[in-house]
């Protein structure tokens, strides 16, 4: 007799139950069948089997060969849905010799020879319905793009899983394998207090993805797997907007309207130009930018910076009071960073707090992976003005607006 | 400037003391009872605070109080003209976290009444709750009195919720004690933290918020 043990793969504890196993050979009239007990366990009779090589083939009670996607569970009732796999094993006097996942299906599971009578084998999940969910109430406009700020998938499949936590509806792994936890017609607890082009309801408008990254370059199987998702849901939601597919970042605030609760999420190291490539994102236009921009505050003071406490009343500039600086640059700052989308409260003339945190917020993003010259300051400089302008271009000028 | 340089220094010294007093047996100090639960004994009767008492010495007081659910002990370091912040997470609202004074927490936890306390990470939601819901979940959730990690003005940020008490309270000193995650599958993601801000008023340190970290998304 052997053992088929049958796990989650990302959650060893749990066991996957009713799965179907079948033993097949060449050699044998009839395949061997057994199903997983409450346990995940099931026992095959192996004993009297001829010493050669069979196929094992597990069959989860619900499973799913396609891409993790919409598609995914759209009408699932169950909690979880595995990946299938496929195991050669040699048998010897009955016991397990070896076993290897068949080519074509490293993606599915793995497999361990525990002992010659125990079989260790652990499906891949494609999905585990998180509790945390309720109905959006309203269209799907946009795309949240978070990291997990955790080295591994674990701890947020844990705190998905846990009633009351947070959640989101897709986690891609360090690997690139992606689980989906909620489905796309609902809304995930993913956002909190956030806002966007004057929308708070980011969570009911938007699907979350999670990026499993706590540190450092997302690996490019990782990254690839978000393109392909992100070019899946594109195709399965019409409604969303290409602009609207944001960071974290960019649109958690606190309670006052403020940005910059969540900093580095997705962080400096995400590839945000992967996400333009694919038509989706916020993009910068190629197009000329006049040099005059914001009163001119650049064309005379060229590595100045506009910053904290200038204000267009009192004609303070770069932290200075500069009579030369004409118009309104500030109040042209504030309404250029919420035609962008971000929140900073009333445009009011003032650099507060809340516009330097808009500032931030737009550097982390058009800044990342290697595309700023400074870590984010708050400060605008030439060239976060002249980006600023850009972005501000790009949005006007395409058909993307909300 | 001259006064945040003698707030780095202080800090520093006490935070020596604070790595000393972390290296003591639980036992030297008080009983452990683990995290607050409803089997916590009773209060201790308030223990008196040296003025010249380092901010180390006076984070242990209030943990121990934390850990007694002995609000009246607590009260005695709460700022007396500040009050005592609560903050659910790392991000501080200044606008919208609940502030107590000394004179209301002896009879906090004992009171059903519901405040909003901040935001729920994640849903968005209001976070409406009583004081000693409120205390279980986002106050003493771990025995941070027996926490292994203590951390003093290094408050760095363990998740993606940025740390912004620095903001808040340009010149205080932040003594953290960090549980770190205990659950196998979640893989060290099930830490918590609380970090006790301390500022000097009339040469004496007082708590002016208690800040809880934990894993968000």
């Amino acid at each position: 007799m052997a053992t088929i043990q049958v796990r989650n793969r990302l959650r060893r504890s749990e066991p996957v139950v009713g799965a179907s196993l079948r033993l097949d050979s060449q050699s044998l009239s009839l395949p061997i069948t057994a199903t997983t007990n409450d346990h995940g366990a099931a026992t095959l009779a192996t004993m009297s089997l001829a010493n050669s090589t069979y196929t094992l083939r597990i069959t989860p009670r619900e499973t799913d060969a396609g891409p993790v996607g919409p598609a995914t569970a759209r009408n699932a009732t169950t909690d979880r849905i595995f990946r299938s796999l496929s195991i050669d094993l040699t048998l010897s006097g009955g016991a397990i010799v070896t076993a290897t996942v068949q080519p074509g299906n490293a993606a599915n599971g793995t497999v361990t020879v525990a002992s010659g009578q125990l079989l260790d084998v652990a499906l891949q999940p494609v999905w585990m319905r998180s509790p945390n969910q309720r109905a959006r109430g309203l269209e799907i406009n946009g795309i949240l793009i978070h990291h997990t700020g955790g080295p591994t998938i674990g701890g947020a499949l844990e705190e998905f899983l846990r009633e009351g936590g947070t959640s989101a509806h897709y986690v891609v792994d360090t690997d690139g394998q992606t689980v989906k936890m909620v489905q796309d017609s609902q809304r995930a607890s993913h956002a909190g207090i956030a806002r966007w082009n004057e929308d708070s309801n980011v969570n009911s408008r938007t699907i979350g993805i999670e990026i499993v990254n706590l540190t450092g370059p997302y690996p490019s199987v990782q990254i690839d797997a978000v393109m392909a998702l992100l070019t899946r849901l594109r195709t399965a939601f019409p409604s969303i907007v290409p602009w609207n597919v944001i960071g974290h970042s960019d649109v958690a605030t606190d309670d006052s309207g403020k940005l910059g609760r969540k900093s580095s999420d997705p962080g400096s190291r995400f590839e945000w130009v992967r996400v333009e490539a694919l038509g989706l994102g916020m993009s910068a236009s190629t197009g000329p930018i006049d040099s005059t921009m914001y009163g001119g505050f650049f064309v005379n003071f060229a590595s100045e910076s506009l910053r904290q406490n200038d204000n267009d009343a009192g004609r303070v500039f770069g932290g200075l009071i500069r009579p030369v600086v004409s118009g309104n640059p500030i109040h042209d700052l504030q309404t250029d960073l919420r035609t962008i989308g971000y929140t900073l409260g009333v445009v009011d003339g003032g650099f507060g707090p809340k516009t330097r945190a808009a500032v931030e917020m737009f550097q982390e993003h058009f800044f990342a992976a290697g595309r700023g010259h400074k870590d984010p300051d708050g400060r605008v400089d030439r060239q976060t003005a002249r980006l600023i302008k850009a972005v501000v271009l790009a949005k006007v000028t395409s058909q993307a607006v909300v | 400037m001259r006064r945040r340089s003698v707030t780095v220094l202080t800090a520093v010294l006490f935070g020596m003391a604070a790595l000393w007093l972390v290296r003591q047996p639980a036992t030297s100090r008080a009983p452990s009872s683990g995290a607050a639960s409803p089997s916590t004994p009773s209060p201790a009767p308030p223990e008196p605070v040296a003025p010249s008492s380092p901010v180390a010495a006076v984070a242990e007081l209030v943990l121990a109080a934390l850990q007694q659910r002995n609000m009246t002990a607590l009260a005695m370091h709460v700022h007396p003209v500040k009050g005592l912040r609560f903050s659910p997470y790392i991000y501080v609202d200044p606008q919208r976290s609940v502030v107590l004074t000394a004179a209301e927490l002896p009879r906090a936890l004992n009171d059903p009444a519901t405040r909003r306390w901040g935001t729920e990470d994640g849903s968005g939601d209001p976070i409406v709750q009583s004081f000693a819901n409120y205390y279980a979940r986002f106050v003493y959730d771990r025995d941070f009195r027996n926490a292994t990690q203590r951390r003093v003005n290094e408050f760095g940020s363990r998740s993606t919720t940025r740390p912004n008490i620095r903001e808040v309270y340009p010149d205080a000193t932040v003594v953290e004690a960090h549980v770190p995650g205990t659950k196998p599958e979640s893989e060290g993601m099930d830490w918590s933290s609380l970090l006790l801000v301390f500022e000097q008023y009339q040469s004496r340190w007082y708590l002016v918020a208690l800040v809880h970290d934990q894993w968000t998304i």
